[in-house]
């Protein structure tokens, strides 16, 4: 009997002893843990001024991306439109509308209606990868070999709906 | 005695206090039984006065490391982070401190584009802005608590020069620093179709360094489109201060800046 009651005895003893023991093992790791956090605060405000420069780079990087997403490629349709020019051919005029482009095609010399037409006839074909319609407003002789003729190229929308440019 | 019902040995009891239990019991199995109770009572009052609050203070402490654990991750994460960016921004600080300056420079935009246009053989025939309020970034956060964190510098711009020329000189301007969003375009023959114009609308973007706007967008990595727009960025072309404050000083547009 007394040696149950010895164990129970003792087994409390032991249960109090593991307990204050954990408890101690906790107090332990906690206060590790909050050694490093100091630590690493420590880190961090000495890169604080690292920090707030790099959030500003970032931020800059974040606009520029916007800005260069909004961009439209001005010089791939100037380019393509001028690839489509003969010999005594010219752009006389070409201007940018919200859905297109608005141009005036002259020619000069012998055969000029003939070199416009052949202008004309590379605009309907699928060289332009970016044109959706081709209207011709105006044709018109200015004097005696110059012809002119004025276009309006509908350029395709992309998805976001914006011309693209 | 007969009226005496219970018969009991020295070591037995079948009454207590008076009262007929009915059975009779061995005094040494109760006593054990008494014990092994007082024990069980002393338990359990170690137990609740104990045990129970230090199994309180476990959980406690248990739930204040795990925070203080995610705490320390979240900081190492970020000191991470910041080492990385360090890594990736390095040598394009500069580059991007060029794309968007603190404030709208009309001389830095006017020398850029003086510049580009020499670069590719183009002349500037005319330009045009309306720049507005001009203040620098320091002004401009001590003064607004709203202060906007960009804007653009529109300019209207007329070059001329042959068109392969001219090609390049769009080329230039949408591959140089500071970084500049063509809205529309213009192009026009002489008569003699030797030059031909090009009317540009632009805007030049800048950037207010406005602490409260990069409290409010905090520190991330990069994305795959962005790291490479940052090295496009570090191929972009960008205007030389130095060497042309020599040729022709900028002066000070910021004219009532402290």
């Amino acid at each position: 009997m007394k040696l149950v009651a010895y164990a129970l005895v003792a087994c409390m003893i032991a249960a109090v002893a593991v307990l204050v023991l954990v408890r101690g093992g906790l107090e332990v790791r906690l206060a590790a843990v909050k050694r490093e956090v100091a630590v690493v605060d420590e880190q961090l405000s000495e890169l604080k001024d690292r920090e707030m420069q790099l959030s500003y780079e970032s931020l800059i990087l974040s606009k520029v991306a916007l800005i260069v997403s909004q961009r439209k490629d001005f010089r791939r349709i100037i380019s393509d439109v001028y690839s489509l020019l003969t010999a005594d051919t010219w752009v006389d005029a070409l201007s940018f509308t919200d859905d297109g482009v608005l141009m005036t095609y002259k020619a000069d010399g012998v055969g000029s209606y003939r070199k416009l037409d052949l202008v004309l006839s590379q605009l309907s074909g699928d060289k332009i990868d970016w044109l959706e319609s081709v209207k011709i407003n105006q044709v018109s002789r200015a004097s005696n070999a110059v012809y002119s003729i004025n276009v309006d190229m509908g350029i395709i929308k992309t998805k976001s709906g914006e011309a693209k440019k | 005695m007969e009226d005496n019902k219970q018969k009991v040995g020295s070591n037995e009891i079948s009454s207590v206090m008076g009262i007929n239990l009915g059975v009779t019991f061995d005094k040494r199995i109760l006593s054990w039984l008494a014990a092994i109770a007082a024990e069980l009572v002393v338990a359990a009052v170690v137990i609740f006065v104990f045990y129970l609050p230090q199994m309180t203070e476990w959980e406690k402490l248990n739930k204040e490391i795990k925070k203080q654990e995610t705490l320390l991750e979240s900081k190492r994460d970020k000191v991470k982070m910041i080492s990385d960016l360090e890594a990736v921004i390095g040598e394009a600080e500069d580059t991007l401190e060029l794309a968007l300056p603190p404030n709208k420079d009309i001389g830095l935009l006017l020398a850029s584009l003086r510049q580009q246009s020499a670069l590719v053989g183009v002349r500037i025939d005319t330009y045009a802005l309306n720049p507005g309020e001009v203040s620098t970034a320091e002004n401009k956060a001590k003064n607004n608590k709203n202060a906007e964190i960009d804007s653009g510098l529109p300019i209207e711009l007329t070059v001329s020069g042959q068109i392969d020329n001219l090609r390049r000189f769009l080329d230039i301007v949408n591959t140089s620093l500071p970084i500049k969003k063509v809205d529309n375009v213009q192009v026009v023959s002489s008569e003699d179709r030797q030059q031909t114009k090009l009317k540009l609308e632009m805007v030049m973007y800048f950037m207010h360094r406005d602490e409260k706007q990069v409290e409010s967008n905090p520190l991330r990595m990069f994305t795959q489109g962005e790291m490479d727009l940052l090295r496009s960025l570090s191929g972009y072309a960008s205007y030389n201060q130095q060497r042309d404050a020599v040729d022709v000083p900028l002066g000070n547009n910021d004219l009532f800046g402290m």
